[in-house]
């Protein structure tokens, strides 16, 4: 009902008073920011589970997701973009504190060493270089793939420790959440990891729907710990908790992380096993309501972003 | 960085009128163009400055004033309207004004003004310079019952709260009895003075049935039920009277009737007052003990007392309890100020005397002889217009809403509609400038030159200009001028700045001239030169006393005796209440009032500056959270509040600060960025739409509008969908387009 | 040295005078507003506290919003004041999320749409863009009215004592309100308060140790009513009254009566 919502940008009666939930993050142009922390968990896990997996195909596509959609969606968000290369160490010293400022930084680096190592592990299997040149090549490689790897981890859960910062906001201001970011952003990369297995058939997509299995069955887990513990702490954190299972982003929590983010693809896990001939059909389903999940979730998240009121016997 | 240097920067020391008060300003002016405004650290008010005063500077440039003089070319409220020369508009409305004298006699002339803006006296004067005593203004609603009624026992004497220190004390205990002064600054009153001495009172005691802005902070806070105050205010006499708190020597030495106040007061015991009131009996009785024992102490009297139809009575309980206690003219109680050596700044129309012919055609002054002695009973004048007699012929209306502001707008709204020539001055068109034949564009305090006596107290101020007016806008007093000129050339002057040469020539031993005043900034009459206990030296009469048929203070009125009334006050319920028509209550189950001022709109003005409209976007009706949800309202919602006169929407806002069962509504409200055929929305959420102008009080003629009885639900999704309540831009003037017509005349004039 | 603000909640009459000077001193955009108020208005068992919170940027001393910027736009001077360079903020909005107090804002495009949407500007907003220039795309908040520290400080001024070394809103408080002083100096007037009442800041558990404290109590109870020279109206005026003594004298049972009574 358009009429009852007040316009006003100062309600004074409201303000701070009712608890308040952010907005820059993800109303309007801030939606840029959920997409691209979507695509951050979305690479992330491709990338890292392809790299141990060694899967050329997949690690290019990890690493393409976070330099053509992440970064160009976090820079288009900025409201002064030409001047993003301030947040870049070593042009700014801010990384002693601002987990924005490493985040860069660790973006940075992964997307240079994951350059690398990109190109040194296509040179070695399309064997370009032979001999010492070889033996080099796969050094370079095997330090790349380190930094590359160490630095996706960090890139995909920075995010999680940026929100988990704010005190203000007790449904983010927890340690789980980077580790929300982390697991849910693996599952994400299993999945995808799956899709491009049934294109490339050089997955072994039975080992990876057991793993997949496991860690979904923990995320569920998760979901329900953290849930758990905002529940717990009779604050705003409550607030929001209840906001995602009774409020108003229940739909997008039981249908899109429970239901399209959990429960469909552990059914379809569950179902392959018994299922002799083709699978690609389900799981297909299971890797896109997968996918709509991860969407979900950071969705939901960012939402649930609700503050404290500042008055003192306020909750 | 050269520019810098060559631009031309001024500091011009004004004063504001954006409300009643009077703050001194320095603006800062560069090329022409102000960029910056604050008070000024030499004046009274200290640099202080509230939102009002601070946000006018967006009246400057506002694309919604009017820039030049237009008639009206389509019906009433069609919004169409021509532009036209100030020559072609003053002729025609001297020329009206002259026929309406020639045929029907001078009376038949209404000049009108809305609450005080510092031009009150230029409407008198052009009312007696013509010959009528028919002037409309909302002082009978506002501030002349208390003026007349302290007048009673003071002479011309008005009694303000000492609250200034000057005569080495402030007081102890102060009460705020329907009145919000912290924000109001009313009635020759600042808050900047009031909020100092509060540092030094010990018993700040607030009437009040919703918390202001200090009723929770205070020593003691009563909430009675709205129109019952009198009541009140005489069961705190029989407590004084009770348990001998009086003030023996004051009492003994210097009132008339004391024996009477007594045998009246006798029945009005605290559980009785209780009764009536819906309060604590311990409340009546606390109150009573701490103004009669911690003295000195006053009373600052709030309007939303002289809103209802027994105003005279309970302002005559009120005086009498300050004469009880001898709350009166001593340092720290209740003082009448002495003038400021430029004189009683009202003498620029009390020279020119009310004949008793123009006097015995004031309409109402039969029947209020109290409230129409100087100004007409506007209600007595609208019943008189509907019931087919035309007693007005010509209204020139300056400033002021009489269509908001007066009690029934439907029935006003009927009787304006009628008006045969109805000319209207204002800055922005509102209600009454949609139902006027012409309208002039008036200017704003920033751009004018003007002397300042906001209701005469201890000071005048000077307005100096600091900008242009937009277009062909002029200073209402330029306005009074020509006009006075074309029409009673004799009373009226060559030029402004000689007409403010005249009202302030008494300065300086009779030789200052406006140029002088204007540099002064202030005239005025304080510190040490200011007189206590006049009634003990002959400064109203030889030989001591009060100006009084009896040279005393009276208790007992022989002047209100003479005149047919009572001399002692008398309580009587409002005219529909749930003691009064307790039929109607049950259908009526809620009080009503709406009287409460918000301190960043002044009465229907600000809705169309920006600044000031995000303080609070739509009219807000306060209830208490549990009574809302009695009656299936919920915070947030847009209600109806209906009376048997018809219903309005506000936002209900559920307040715990106000009494269970009242109902508290936003009153003067327009809403200008309404198309001209609503009359800017004036039936929206004026909650005169809810008002009665059949129970008036009988010396003042006062409608009741802060206690009636209503009912109040939630407004469907279907009576939203009407356009006010959700305009898709926050922007509080509409674009070109969707302006009314004669927005867009003016804008296209330019 | 570190400036701070007392904000006596017992006085602070909700009149928005503080956002309304403040807009003028800054040229705010149509939707930007630095300082704001909070309702707070409960009642809690028959015992009724309405009252009002005006809050601006705290000036933490140990500043989230600081921490949280990743570009260094955001830092703190030596005195206290956290402020933001708009030369170099990106507007990555994370100090706006990461303040606790809710205290920045964005000034995105829409929240400058000029003060009259769909006509020219007006000559104040026309002056203030060259004077005071808001950088659409970057965060904004108040700034502790840092030029009129800095400017009065150069001609000798202080803070908090001279109107012109002291920030607009605590200058146009009618009540009060605000008082503004250096919390290192014990003898401050802030300092003062501070210990008389009590003064807390808000949520201070949060670890930012605000430079804004608040404090409050009942009004009344003053031990006496004796008027004090300083507390006067008029007090501060360079002539106290103008009418002039003699004149004053003679006026006052002669001319001034007769005038009285008309
Ligand atoms: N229900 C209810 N009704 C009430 C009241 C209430 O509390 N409740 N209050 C009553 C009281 S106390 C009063 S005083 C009246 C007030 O009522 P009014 O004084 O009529 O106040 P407004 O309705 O605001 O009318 C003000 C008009 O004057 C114009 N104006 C302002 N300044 C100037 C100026 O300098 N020159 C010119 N030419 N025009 C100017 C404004 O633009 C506006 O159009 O309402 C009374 N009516
Ligand atoms: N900012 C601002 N200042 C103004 C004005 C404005 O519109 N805005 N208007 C000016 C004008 S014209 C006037 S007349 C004055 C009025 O200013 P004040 O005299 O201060 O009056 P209000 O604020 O209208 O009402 C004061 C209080 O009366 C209470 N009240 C309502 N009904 C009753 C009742 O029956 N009994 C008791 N005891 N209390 C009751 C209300 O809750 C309210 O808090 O203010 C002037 N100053
Ligand atoms: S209190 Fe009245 S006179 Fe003073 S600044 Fe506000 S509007 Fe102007
Ligand atoms: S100016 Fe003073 S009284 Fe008014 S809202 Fe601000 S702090 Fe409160
Ligand atoms: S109040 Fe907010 S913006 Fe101000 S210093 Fe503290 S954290 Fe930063
Ligand atoms: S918006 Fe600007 S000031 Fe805020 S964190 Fe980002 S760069 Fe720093
Ligand atoms: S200190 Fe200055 S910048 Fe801050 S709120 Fe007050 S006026 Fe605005
Ligand atoms: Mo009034």
């Amino acid at each position: 009902m358009k009429a009852r919502t007040s316009r006003q940008w100062i309600v004074p009666h409201e303000w701070m008073v009712l608890p308040m939930r952010q907005v820059e993050w993800i109303e309007r142009k801030g939606r840029l920011v959920w997409l691209a922390e979507v695509f951050s968990a979305l690479g992330m896990g491709l990338y890292l589970v392809a790299l141990i997996a060694g899967n050329w195909w997949a690690t290019l596509i990890g690493w393409l997701l976070i330099v053509l959609f992440k970064m160009p969606l976090h820079l288009f968000y900025l409201g002064k973009p030409l001047r993003f290369w301030r947040a870049i160490p070593p042009f700014t010293k801010a990384w002693k504190t601002s987990w924005l400022a490493r985040g860069m930084f660790f973006s940075t680096v992964f997307i240079a060493a994951g350059f690398v190592q990109l190109l040194m592990s296509y040179i070695i299997i399309n064997g370009v270089a032979s001999g010492a040149a070889l033996d080099g090549v796969t050094f370079v490689n095997w330090i790349a793939s380190i930094l590359a790897g160490v630095f996706i981890v960090l890139t995909g859960m920075y995010a999680g420790f940026a929100m988990s910062y704010c005190k203000s906001v007790p449904f983010w201001n927890t340690d789980l959440l980077p580790l929300v970011f982390l697991l849910m952003g693996v599952a994400d990369g299993l999945a995808l990891l799956m899709g491009v297995g049934l294109v490339t058939h050089d997955v072994d997509i039975e080992r990876l729907e057991s793993i997949s299995r496991v860690l979904l069955i923990v995320n569920a887990l998760l979901i329900v710990v953290y849930l758990a513990h905002a529940w717990r702490r009779r604050s705003v954190a409550k607030l929001a908790a209840r906001d995602l299972l009774v409020g108003r982003t229940a739909l997008v929590f039981w249908i899109g992380i429970v239901a399209l983010g959990i429960v469909v693809p552990l059914a379809i896990s569950f179902a392959t096993v018994f299922m002799e001939s083709d699978i690609a059909r389900p799981l297909i389903v299971a890797i896109v309501c997968h996918t709509i999940g991860a969407f979900a979730l950071k969705y939901a998240l960012l939402k649930a972003g609700i503050y404290k009121s500042v008055l003192p016997e306020a909750l | 960085m050269e520019r810098r240097f060559m631009v031309d920067r001024k500091v011009i020391r004004t004063t504001c009128k954006s409300c009643h008060g009077g703050c001194g300003v320095l603006a800062t002016v560069e090329d022409g163009v102000i960029v910056h405004i604050q008070g000024n650290p030499d004046s009274l008010t200290r640099g202080t400055m509230c939102s009002k005063g601070l946000s006018s500077i967006q009246h400057i440039d506002n694309p919604y004033r009017i820039h030049y003089p237009m008639k009206r070319i389509g019906e009433k409220g069609e919004g169409r309207w021509g532009r036209i020369s100030w020559d072609e508009a003053l002729d025609t409305i001297a020329g009206r004004m002259k026929a309406a004298i020639e045929q029907h006699g001078p009376s038949t002339i209404a000049i009108s003004q809305g609450t005080g803006r510092g031009y009150n006296r230029y409407t008198h004067r052009l009312a007696r310079s013509i010959g009528t005593g028919n002037i409309i203004t909302p002082g009978y609603v506002c501030h002349s019952p208390r003026l007349g009624l302290y007048g009673l026992v003071t002479g011309y004497g008005r009694l303000y709260c000492d609250y200034h220190g000057w005569g080495g004390e402030f007081p102890k205990t102060q009460i705020m009895w329907a009145k919000q002064l912290e924000i109001s600054s009313a009635d020759s009153e600042m808050a900047v003075w009031f909020i100092n001495s509060l540092e030094y009172c010990k018993n700040l005691i607030i009437i009040d049935p919703r918390a202001s802005a200090y009723a929770s902070r205070a020593t003691l806070w009563i909430q009675p039920r709205p129109g019952t105050d009198c009541a009140l205010a005489l069961g705190m006499m029989n407590v004084i009277i009770e348990e001998e708190l009086w003030d023996r020597e004051f009492v003994g030495d210097w009132t008339f009737g004391f024996d009477e106040l007594r045998e009246r007061v006798r029945d009005f015991t605290p559980q009785k007052v209780s009764d009536l009131c819906w309060i604590p009996r311990e409340h009546v009785i606390d109150a009573a003990r701490m103004f009669a024992v911690d003295t000195p102490g006053c009373i600052q009297v709030g309007s939303s007392l002289e809103r209802q139809a027994n105003c005279g009575h309970t302002l005559r309980a009120i005086t009498c309890l300050l004469g009880l206690t001898g709350n009166v003219e001593r340092p720290g109680s209740m003082v009448s100020w002495v003038l400021p050596e430029t004189g009683l700044i009202e003498d620029f129309f009390l020279e020119l005397p009310l004949t008793e012919e123009m006097r015995s055609r004031i309409i109402g002054i039969e029947k209020y002889k109290m409230g129409a002695a100087r100004t007409c009973n506007p209600d007595t004048m609208v019943k008189a217009i509907n019931s087919g007699n035309a007693p007005i012929e010509v209204w020139f209306s300056v400033g002021g809403q009489q269509l908001v502001h007066m009690a029934n707008t439907k029935e006003v709204f009927e009787a304006i509609k009628k008006v045969e020539f109805l000319v209207h001055v204002d800055l922005f068109m509102g209600p009454m400038a949609e139902a006027a034949d012409i309208v002039l564009p008036a200017a704003h305090w920033l751009e004018l030159d003007d002397v300042y006596d906001m209701h005469p107290r201890f000071m005048i101020e000077a307005h100096n200009k600091v900008v242009d007016p937009p277009g062909e806008a002029k200073s209402d007093a330029w306005i009074f001028n020509e006009v006075g000129r074309r029409v009673a050339p004799q009373h009226w002057f060559e030029s402004v700045e000689d007409m403010l040469d005249y009202q302030v020539r008494k300065g300086s031993d009779g030789t200052m001239t406006w140029k002088q005043f204007s540099e002064r900034l202030v005239s005025g009459c304080w510190g040490e030169d200011q007189v206590y206990y006049k009634y003990k030296t002959d400064y109203w009469k030889e030989g001591g006393g009060f100006p009084t048929p009896t040279g005393k203070f009276e208790f007992a009125s022989k002047h209100l005796e003479s005149l047919g009334y009572d001399p002692l006050p008398v309580f009587r319920e409002p005219g529909e209440s749930p003691n009064s028509t307790p039929e109607l209550f049950k259908e009526y189950p809620l009080v009503l009032s709406s009287g409460f001022r918000q301190p960043f709109y002044f009465l229907g003005q600000y809705r169309n500056i920006p600044w000031l409209r995000s303080y609070m976007e739509y009219p807000m009706v306060q209830i208490h959270p549990e009574t809302a949800a009695e009656y299936g309202v919920e915070d947030g919602d847009i209600i109806w509040i209906e009376s048997p006169r018809g219903r309005i929407r506000q936002k209900l806002r559920a307040f715990p600060g106000i009494k269970k069962g009242v109902v508290m509504a936003t009153a003067n409200c327009f809403y200008p960025e309404e198309p001209a055929r609503t009359f800017h929305g004036l039936f929206i959420s004026n909650p005169n739409v809810l008002t009665s102008n059949n129970h008036l009080d009988p010396m003042y003629g006062s409608p009741d509008l802060t206690c009636l009885l209503c009912r109040v639900y939630r407004a469907s999704d279907q009576d939203l969908k009407e356009n006010v309540f959700h305009t898709e831009q926050f922007g509080t003037v509409p674009t070109v387009e969707q302006m009314a017509p004669a927005e867009r005349m003016t804008r296209q004039a330019q | 040295m570190r400036w701070g603000m007392v904000i006596n909640l017992a006085k602070c009459m909700r009149c928005h005078a503080c956002v309304a000077a403040c807009r003028v001193e800054h040229f705010l955009p149509l939707h930007v507003t630095w300082a704001k108020l909070i309702a707070h208005e409960v009642d809690e068992g028959g015992v009724v506290d309405v009252s009002t919170y005006p809050v601006r940027c705290n000036h933490c001393a140990d500043p989230p919003c600081v921490h949280a910027c990743p570009t260094e736009a955001s830092y703190r001077r030596e005195d206290g004041i956290v402020m933001i360079d708009s030369d170099k903020c990106i507007g990555c909005r994370y100090c706006v999320i990461a303040c606790p107090y809710q205290n920045r804002t964005f000034l995105s495009k829409d929240k400058d749409p000029g003060y009259f949407p769909g006509y020219a500007k007006t000559g104040f907003e026309r002056k203030g863009r060259k004077l005071y220039p808001h950088q659409v795309g970057t965060t904004e908040k108040c700034n502790f009215c840092v030029e009129r520290i800095d400017a009065g400080m150069a001609k000798g001024r202080r803070p908090g004592i001279d109107r012109d070394a002291t920030p607009a809103c605590v200058n146009t408080c009618q009540a009060r309100a605000l008082t503004f002083g250096d919390l290192d100096d014990p003898e401050s007037e802030v300092s003062k308060l501070i210990r008389k009442y009590n003064g807390f800041q808000l949520r201070a558990e949060y670890g930012t140790d605000p430079s804004v404290y608040y404090i409050d109590y009942r009004i009344g109870g003053a031990p006496s009513n004796k008027a004090p020279e300083h507390a006067r109206t008029g007090y501060n005026m360079k002539h106290a009254s103008t009418v002039d003594r003699d004149a004053a004298r003679r006026l006052g049972r002669s001319t001034v009566k007769g005038e009285a009574k008309q």
